[in-house]
């Protein structure tokens, strides 16, 4: 049977549709950016690294973190270039000890933090000539290096084990704790959200900002409601207020033996009165 | 705003760190009471904390194609209280310097008291005159504005002021080389254009979202009813005032231009006093150096204190809200 007349389409299909405006190019990359950011972070908590054991020396975590402060001080004290160049000679000779791997991992981003500072201090060559922007640079670049050799060699409990050990109060360890615990949650809470927002938003929003309320508004409520089922479960458990899930260390006498000389050059330098 | 480690002496991280000891030691008291009162307090410190490092690892887009993040400090200090967001940032900064480079850990003092202690208390003071007046999300986009502008201000007075403490024998400097007449106006200006404004945006979007879905989740400022500690504290202050008068000499930053022409003769600054400070102004004081014509120097030191304190106290009683007696 022929139909008598054909079909008629819907308006809204038989009108030719304009096509919808596309975002502008920064509010695309708004979101993709930070879920890059975020992912970036996730990742880096998911899978960290290998910490390298040396088998002999090993210096325990309290030592390790004092041993990172009292050099970053040394650092910071001397101002002579021989005196910065044998420091880096140690931590070059630090260096060594690392995996290929990590060394690679190192110098990318002592690099990348190092160029940073470099344009930061850039300007000051115009106002305190090359000598202050060389020394300067140098001495950043070296307390970077210590630093960055610190965060690849030491992993997130043993830095908790040195604050515990160091007699941090018990309420900013287990914050801590917490803290880097729930970092890779709700990271993974807030990629999963711009995911979301990103695959729901069909037309462009009329601001970016728009978004910001309700996707860290979300994440603070849902950080709430963590912290509530969270406590629960501590108390399930038999929390008594007292952060005793990190092992206690205790010191050695090669720690103090390893600890020894920058304490000396630290005396020295304080007594010259540098 | 993180001050890296080397912008900043040794002298001064350290002077800063002690500094910052009896406000964490206060923090973390403050924080047991509210841990008493409301148990969740204790994961959600935790939980803060990683929600201040995302907040400022999130970048938002500003007009001329760059980023900006927020810092959220006032926004943490109204969703979970001062105290807590204290310890809240100062924890978030201190994972970020040790663990991920971004700011000094030698700093960790200075950075701390910019942004965990004057963010979040100068955005929350405003925030509850604000809610005292009636205008509770004006006030909380004033505290967010100037919390970080004031935080802004301070990184670079610390910044600024390195090149006069710590130079060589040759006036270079050996920290951060510059002077306050650099470090001033590029902090500031990039808070006061640019950072402000997003901080002030993000703050009332996310006040505005969990106000309208959650109201009580927002921190309840506990209602004051026991005022002896501060009365206490005042008494225990008006009995030591009379110490200043141990010290015989100048207070640091209070010298007369003559004095300042001679330390910096000395220190090898310069010869000649700045002529701001010459042709400035020269305010002639009723009781200049708290000194009584007629009376000894320890009496008018004295009896200066009594009055200031007296005049104090009535300014506080005019402005006091009358009590109606119950019948």
């Amino acid at each position: 049977m022929k139909p008598s007349q054909p079909n008629k389409l819907p308006t809204w299909l038989a009108q030719p549709t304009t096509p919808v405006p596309r975002a502008p190019r920064h509010q695309v990359n708004f979101l993709a950016r930070n879920q890059r950011h975020v992912q970036a972070l996730l990742a880096r908590l998911a899978q960290p690294a290998p910490v390298p054991r040396a088998t002999h020396w090993q210096l325990t975590p309290p030592m390790r973190l004092l041993q990172l402060g009292l050099m970053l001080l040394v650092i910071s004290l001397v101002h002579s270039p021989v005196g910065l160049w044998l420091l880096a000679l140690l931590i070059g000779g630090q260096l060594l000890l690392l995996s290929p791997s990590q060394l690679r991992r190192f110098i990318v981003s002592w690099a990348l933090s190092s160029l940073l500072a470099l344009s930061f201090i850039w300007p000051s060559y115009w106002l305190a000539g090359p000598s202050t922007l060389l020394l300067f640079w140098g001495k950043s670049s070296l307390l970077l290096a210590n630093a960055q050799y610190y965060r690849v060699t030491t992993a997130l409990t043993d830095f908790l084990t040195a604050l515990k050990a160091w007699h941090c109060p018990d309420v900013i360890v287990m914050t801590f704790a917490i803290a880097l615990t729930y970092l890779r949650m709700l990271g993974n809470y807030l990629l999963q959200t711009m995911a979301a927002l990103d695959m729901r938003t069909v037309a462009p929003t009329k601001h970016p900002y728009r978004l910001i309320g309700s996707l860290f508004g979300q994440l603070y409520l849902k950080s709430y409601a963590y912290a509530l089922e969270l406590y629960a479960a501590m108390e399930a458990r038999g929390f008594n207020g007292h952060y005793v899930t990190v092992p206690t260390t205790h010191v050695r006498w090669r720690d103090y033996l390893v600890v020894s000389p920058y304490v000396g050059v630290l005396l020295v330098l304080i007594l010259r009165g540098v | 705003m993180h001050i890296p480690d080397n912008y900043l002496s040794p002298a001064t991280c350290g002077t800063l760190a002690v500094a910052m000891t009896p406000i964490w030691t206060v923090a973390v008291l403050k924080v047991k009471v509210q841990i008493k009162q409301h148990r969740e307090t204790l994961p959600m410190l935790g939980i803060a904390a990683s929600l201040a490092f995302l907040i400022m690892m999130f970048n938002l887009p500003i007009p001329g194609g760059t980023t900006a993040h927020a810092v959220g400090g006032t926004l943490l200090a109204v969703l979970i209280g001062p105290w807590a967001a204290c310890l809240a940032l100062t924890v978030t900064l201190v994972l970020q310097a040790v663990l991920f480079g971004d700011g000094g850990i030698l700093a960790i003092g200075a950075n701390a008291l910019n942004m965990a202690v004057i963010m979040p208390f100068v955005g929350y003071a405003c925030y509850r005159l604000g809610q005292k007046w009636h205008h509770e999300k004006l006030g909380l986009a004033v505290g967010a504005y100037v919390g970080i502008n004031t935080a802004a201000l301070v990184a670079g007075i610390e910044l600024g002021l390195q090149p006069l403490l710590a130079h060589s024998a040759s006036g270079a400097p050996l920290y951060c080389p510059y002077g306050l007449n650099v470090a001033v106006p590029a902090m500031l200006l990039a808070h006061l254009l640019v950072a402000g404004w997003v901080e002030v945006a993000f703050t009332l979007l996310v006040f505005q979202f969990v106000k309208k879905v959650a109201p009580t989740n927002l921190y309840q400022t506990p209602i004051r009813t026991n005022q002896r500690p501060w009365l206490y504290l005042l008494g225990g202050l008006v009995l030591l005032t009379p110490l200043g008068l141990l010290a015989s000499n100048t207070a640091w930053g209070e010298w007369s231009t003559s004095e300042l022409k001679t330390m910096l003769t000395q220190q090898h600054v310069s010869t000649q006093v700045p002529q701001g400070m010459v042709s400035g102004l020269h305010f002639k004081a009723l009781f200049s150096d708290y000194a009584i014509a007629g009376l000894p120097v320890s009496v008018g030191y004295i009896l200066s204190g009594v009055t200031a304190i007296l005049i104090f106290l009535l300014l506080m009683r005019g402005l006091q809200h009358e009590t109606q007696p119950t019948k």
